[in-house]
C-alpha cells in the first residue's frame, strides 16, 4: 500500500515535511510493504489556482491510498474523497516521523469543513 | 458617460470619491462593482426590496456515457477544474473560468454546458435621485469577471454611470477600466499611495482613456510627491479632499460628508463639468 505525503525537499527518510498539500513542492510516495521512497514534483506548486485539485491529481495517478498532511483545503478535501483516498492530518518534522506515526495508527482524519482558520 | 474610479490599493477613497460624486449630481446611476466587497450601501442605506437578479455562467458536464476518459479536457484546463479520478471525470466548477476550452478538445463531444450562479445584482432606483446597482459574487468563487460583467449591463447611455471598481489592478478592476470613458484615479498622499498610484497608472496607461486622479486626505505638505508625479505623467488631479477629522468623523458614522457640507456637492459638480470639458464632452 502506498500513501503521499507532501515535502520539501528529497533527502530520504530525512527529508523535511512541507506545510501544505497543494503547494507542496515534492511527494514523497512511500510504499508501505519496503518503505522504498520515490520522490516526485508536484506540478501544481506554482498553480495561479486549482493547485489542491491538480495536486490530488497527481498523487491520485502514483495510485495512493492516504495522504498525511498538516493543511488542506477545501477544494483538495473534495477532490481526495473523489479520489477514494483517505486523508491524515499530521504536523512534524521529518518524513520518517510521518511514516511513523502513520505505522502507529494514532493519525485522525482531516475533518470534512478543512482545517478552517489555519488554511 | 462611464465613470470608473478606481485605486492601487484597497483605502484610498474610491467608495467615498463614488458616493459623495453621486450624490452631489442629479439622475446618475451610481454601480458598486466590488463585487466581492461592496460597500457603498454602507453610506447610502439602499432599500433593495425582493429586487435579486441571479448571475450565471456556464460550466462544464461530463457525459459518462461518452467520456472515453482519454484526460484532454484535464490537461487542456488552465485552472485545473477538471480531474480524471478512478474511472470518471470530474468537475470542480468553483475553480472553472467557463472559458468552455474543455468542450473544443473534447474528441467525443461529451462536455456539455450547465448555468451554475455565481453570484447576484441588487438594486434601488431611487436614493436621493440615484440609480444604485450592487454586485455581490458568491462566496467561495474564484472569478469576479462574470458579476462584474452583467453589473455593467445595467449602464444606461443616456446618464452618467459612477463605477466604484474593486481595489488593486488586477483582472477584476481592468474589467471595470476598460469599458469606461473616463478613469479617475484616486490616491493618498503618502509614500505607499504614491507607489499604488504609480501601479494604477502603469496599468491604466494601457488602456490610452482620458483620466485623472482625486487627492484624498490631502494636506500640503505631503501632496508635493503626487503633484510632481502627476505632472510628470501629464495627469490632472481634478480635487483635493483634505485630511480633516471632520470628514473622517462622518465618514465613521456613514454619512457621506456632502450631506453635512453642501458646499462640496458645487465642487463635486464643477468636477464633473472639467472632467465633460477634459473629454470633449459639454
Amino acid at each position: 500500500m502506498k500513501i503521499a505525503i507532501p515535502v520539501a525537499n528529497t533527502e530520504g527518510l530525512n527529508a523535511s515535511l512541507a506545510d501544505s498539500f497543494g503547494r507542496a513542492d515534492y511527494f514523497a510516495i512511500v510504499e508501505l510493504d519496503d518503505t522504498s521512497i520515490e520522490f516526485i514534483a508536484n506540478p501544481a506548486r506554482q498553480e495561479g489556482s486549482g493547485a489542491g485539485i491538480k495536486a490530488v491529481q497527481t498523487v491520485a495517478n502514483a495510485k495512493v491510498k492516504s495522504v498525511v498532511v498538516p493543511r488542506l483545503g477545501m477544494k483538495a478535501i473534495q477532490a481526495l474523497k473523489d479520489a477514494n483516498i483517505s486523508s491524515l492530518e499530521f504536523t512534524g518534522t521529518t518524513l520518517q516521523s510521518a511514516i511513523d506515526a502513520f505505522r502507529a495508527g494514532q493519525l485522525k482524519d482531516f475533518p470534512p469543513e478543512g482545517c478552517g482558520n489555519k488554511h | 458617460m462611464k465613470i470608473a474610479i478606481l485605486s492601487g490599493k484597497g483605502g484610498a477613497g474610491k467608495t467615498t470619491v463614488a458616493t459623495n460624486l453621486a450624490l452631489s449630481l442629479p439622475g446618475v446611476q451610481l454601480l458598486d462593482a466590488d463585487v466581492e466587497e461592496p460597500n457603498a450601501h454602507l453610506f447610502l442605506n439602499p432599500h433593495f426590496g425582493n429586487y435579486l437578479e441571479p448571475v450565471t455562467r456556464n460550466v462544464p458536464q461530463i457525459d459518462p456515457k461518452k467520456c472515453i476518459l482519454c484526460g484532454r479536457c484535464v490537461e487542456f484546463c488552465e485552472f485545473n477544474a477538471l480531474a480524471l479520478l478512478g474511472n470518471r471525470v470530474i468537475v470542480y466548477p468553483e475553480a472553472c473560468h467557463s472559458c468552455g476550452g474543455c468542450k473544443e478538445v473534447c474528441n467525443v463531444n461529451a462536455i456539455s454546458g450547465v448555468e451554475r450562479q455565481v453570484g447576484v445584482l441588487r438594486r434601488d432606483q431611487d436614493i436621493s435621485g440615484i440609480e444604485f446597482w450592487q454586485g455581490e459574487l458568491s462566496v467561495g468563487e474564484e472569478s469576479s469577471i462574470p458579476v462584474i460583467r452583467a453589473l455593467l449591463k445595467k449602464i444606461n447611455r443616456r446618464k452618467i454611470a459612477i463605477i466604484d471598481a474593486p481595489p488593486g489592478t488586477a483582472c477584476s478592476a481592468v474589467e471595470v477600466a476598460s469599458d469606461s470613458d473616463f478613469c479617475l484615479l484616486v490616491a493618498e498622499p503618502t509614500p505607499f499611495g504614491l507607489h499604488d498610484l504609480q501601479m494604477t497608472v502603469d496599468v491604466i496607461e494601457q488602456l490610452e482613456k482620458p483620466w485623472g486622479i482625486v487627492i484624498n486626505r490631502s494636506d500640503s505638505k505631503g501632496d508635493q510627491a503626487l503633484e510632481d508625479y502627476a505632472k510628470n505623467k501629464r495627469i490632472p488631479i481634478f480635487l483635493k479632499i483634505p485630511f480633516e477629522r471632520s470628514i473622517a468623523e462622518f465618514y465613521a458614522q456613514g454619512i457621506p460628508f456632502v450631506e453635512k457640507d453642501p458646499s462640496w456637492k458645487h465642487r463635486f459638480q464643477k468636477m464633473i463639468k472639467q472632467i465633460l470639458a477634459y473629454c470633449g464632452e459639454t
